[in-house]
């Protein structure tokens, strides 16, 4: 799967045909411009450029195609309540080796090891794990004892981190590096707990739910439940981890009184895991509303219908979600009755908006004979080109954000480049606008020239 | 006789100095793809050469300078041509070649009578997608809900905000696999989320779909500019729809 965007060159190299100044106003993306030269005062040219996707991967495109039925969340697979053991990926790649003196280890590959956390471990050496299920992390739960100052052999506390069993990015652009930590919280109150507390959502984020009972809140109202959810993706300055304190996310209003009605909150995540929603079980007659949140930003979000919000009450008993298609109204939520006259659709939280487009970004340079002369670079303007499916193309229609002065020289050259802002499945290539820009590197396929005249 | 001057910048950007062999070589071949609508008929070149002297009136077809680093010089290419009244073009490649190698040049094109503008024309859609601006687009608040427009709709200089462009399908029929994106902002020096909206199916008149996309006024221009937000949808060709834009 490669990605691969071209802006044709020219014959010779500098007169790229994709790259066309012209006063037309074209309706369509698909259709080129016919070619107009710029005077210093024109203010009703654009830049139109030809973009194609050259690649065997389509741009600006939903990149999931997973559908269906919102998949539980998983509670942790592994427990420990001794000094040595060990535990090893399904995947057979990495283990942890348990040594409730020395500390827990990761250990990846043949020989690299990695500290998990505290050491030593107190009595009775309780901890709770969980391989993701791509393959990609470990999250790993202890007991400190010593967190809470209620001493040795206290299994009312946990320290909960996440760890990178390979080279991770989070989309702020910050790396973690294999074996380190991506994300990590602890308890804040005196918590019981088994590894139940602790599930993966999805492969996306590790929700801690409790103390007690991970789904349903304490009957008793001096007692609170707590959520956490640890979500490596998003940016650490968020922060990356969402903790709220019941009576938040909502308290169930309706006949069954404030907390009665709630039977359990069921941790249901997208099929792209964009946001997990917190759905609640209830008793009959009572209402309460899901509470989705965002895994990538680890904020609170909210279900949308044609992209304005909809808050989505459930009723008794048990409420299902499943995405039928990645679009806007493409999300069909079984309120809890399975009555389907009550059914609500909503806008499918993955793919109905998708960020990843390509961009073509405009300079123009003096007219020089060498293709990176940079003389006088003056930035044009920046375009969007859409969805770019393998095979296709667009005519992008770039305006020009600072005029067509050309400083008593008639003679320049516009450098066009293709890109994708995430900065990695295509980089930008060159900053035009930076200090001493290297030379524009015409020679890739998604940069090319055209000189032009400025009269 | 018409004489056509053209003054060429020959830069060295490296730090040693090189020896640049310039050499003005006529095109025979048409320039394919250019979109240039140049007259059809080759005008009569009775001399064309190169000089540092950009009042000289030949020139020679080949010249060498050395350049010292970081340093550059004016070339005129001088090209003489026998007017012709059926009017006609005649083309040349300025090769730069350094170390035995090509490594850049220009093209200039001597036209009888002058290159006119081209005026403007509107290139329409053979298929146009028929999703329709509902009103005029406006701004709210990051994450407010797009469907109120606030009593004051423009975008203010440096302050955030959501672009809403209301899309609505006014024909008798629903639309299926509908998309939309900004493509830009005109003239504006504003950024934006660059957001691709799946709406899928879009029905008639009831349904209206707030497509938004967060706006950074960052910059300094004011005005009214016209953004591109661009339509699709099944069996459609991807239409551009005029959105103003107001920031003051």
């Amino acid at each position: 799967m490669t990605a691969r965007v071209v802006i044709q060159d020219g014959n010779p190299i500098w007169l790229s045909p994709s790259i066309i100044p012209s006063r037309d106003l074209s309706a369509t993306t698909m259709a080129g411009p016919t070619f107009a030269a710029p005077t210093v005062n024109s203010t009703d040219i654009f830049v139109y450029v030809k973009v194609e996707n050259a690649g065997t991967v389509d741009l600006g495109v939903c990149a999931c195609t997973n559908l269906g039925r919102w998949a539980d969340a998983v509670p942790f697979a592994g427990a420990l309540g001794a000094a040595t053991g060990s535990d090893q990926n399904p995947n057979g790649m990495q283990s942890i080796q348990f040594d409730a003196t020395q500390g827990d280890k990761l250990i990846i590959g043949a020989s690299s090891s990695f500290p998990l956390s505290i050491a030593p471990i107190p009595i009775p050496h309780h901890r709770a794990w969980g391989w993701s299920p791509d393959g990609r992390f470990l999250a790993y739960a202890v007991s400190g004892g010593q967190i809470m100052g209620t001493g040795v052999g206290a299994t009312s506390d946990w320290k909960l981190s996440v760890f990178a069993l390979q080279a991770f990015t989070r989309t702020d652009g910050t790396t973690v590096a294999p074996g380190s930590a991506v994300v990590s919280t602890q308890s804040g109150a005196i918590w019981s707990w088994t590894q139940s507390n602790f599930r993966w959502v999805g492969s996306s984020a590790v929700l801690a739910s409790g103390p007690g009972d991970p789904e349903k809140p304490p009957a008793s109202a001096n007692w609170q439940m707590e959520w956490h959810l640890l979500c490596p993706s998003a940016p650490v300055a968020a922060p990356n981890v969402w903790s709220v304190t019941s009576p938040a996310p909502t308290i169930p209003t309706g006949p069954g009184g404030p907390l009665g009605a709630l039977d359990k909150w069921v941790y249901l995540v997208s099929p792209c895991e964009s946001v997990i929603a917190f759905a609640p079980n209830l008793s009959a007659q009572a209402t309460a509303h899901f509470v989705v949140v965002s895994l990538a930003q680890a904020q609170p979000t909210a279900f949308t219908q044609n992209n304005v919000s909809k808050p989505v009450p459930a009723i008794a008993t048990q409420p299902k979600i499943t995405t039928n298609q990645h679009t806007a109204n493409g999300v069909t939520i079984d309120i809890g009755d399975g009555n389907m006259a009550h059914f609500m659709t909503v806008d499918d939280p993955d793919c109905t908006a998708v960020s990843q487009t390509v961009q073509v970004a405009v300079d123009r340079v003096k007219a020089s004979t060498l293709p990176s002369g940079n003389l006088g670079v003056i930035a044009v303007g920046q375009a969007s080109a859409g969805p770019l499916r393998m095979g296709m193309f667009q005519w992008v229609q770039v305006p020009n954000l600072n005029g067509w002065a050309n400083q008593g020289e008639e003679h320049w050259c516009f450098l066009a480049q293709a890109f994708t802002l995430d900065g990695t499945t295509i980089p930008r290539p060159w900053n035009g606008q930076g200090a001493m820009p290297p030379a524009f590197p015409v020679s890739d396929d998604n940069c090319a020239q055209r000189n032009i005249m400025i009269s | 006789m018409a004489i056509h001057r053209f003054a060429i910048s020959v830069p060295n950007p490296t730090q040693r100095a090189d020896v640049v062999e310039l050499e003005l070589a006529p095109v025979t071949t048409p320039l394919h793809g250019t979109g240039l609508a140049l007259p059809e008929g080759r005008l009569h070149v009775e001399h064309a050469g190169i000089s540092l002297d950009p009042c000289d009136a030949a020139g020679h077809r080949t010249l060498q300078v050395t350049l010292e680093p970081f340093s550059s010089v004016t070339v005129t290419a001088v090209v003489t041509t026998t007017p012709d009244p059926k009017g006609g073009a005649a083309t040349f490649h300025l090769v730069d070649r350094r170390r035995k190698r090509v490594v850049g040049g220009v093209t200039f094109v001597c036209t009888d009578p002058p290159l006119l503008a081209a005026p403007a024309q509107s290139i329409s859609v053979l298929h146009p997608c028929p999703v329709t601006l509902a009103a005029t687009p406006y701004a709210v608040a990051p994450n407010a809900d797009p469907s109120k427009p606030p009593p004051q709709t423009a975008v203010t200089l440096g302050i955030a905000c959501d672009f809403v462009a209301p899309l609505i399908n006014r024909t008798k029929a629903a639309l299926h696999e509908v998309q939309a994106y900004l493509e830009h902002l005109g003239g504006s020096d504003a950024a934006f989320t660059p957001i691709i909206w799946n709406i899928g199916t879009l029905v008639p008149e009831e349904q209206i779909f707030y497509a938004t996309w967060p706006l950074r006024p960052i910059g300094e221009k004011t005005g009214v500019f016209k953004a591109s937000v661009v339509v699709s949808s099944r069996r459609t060709d991807p239409t551009r729809l005029q959105a103003p834009v107001s920031i003051r």
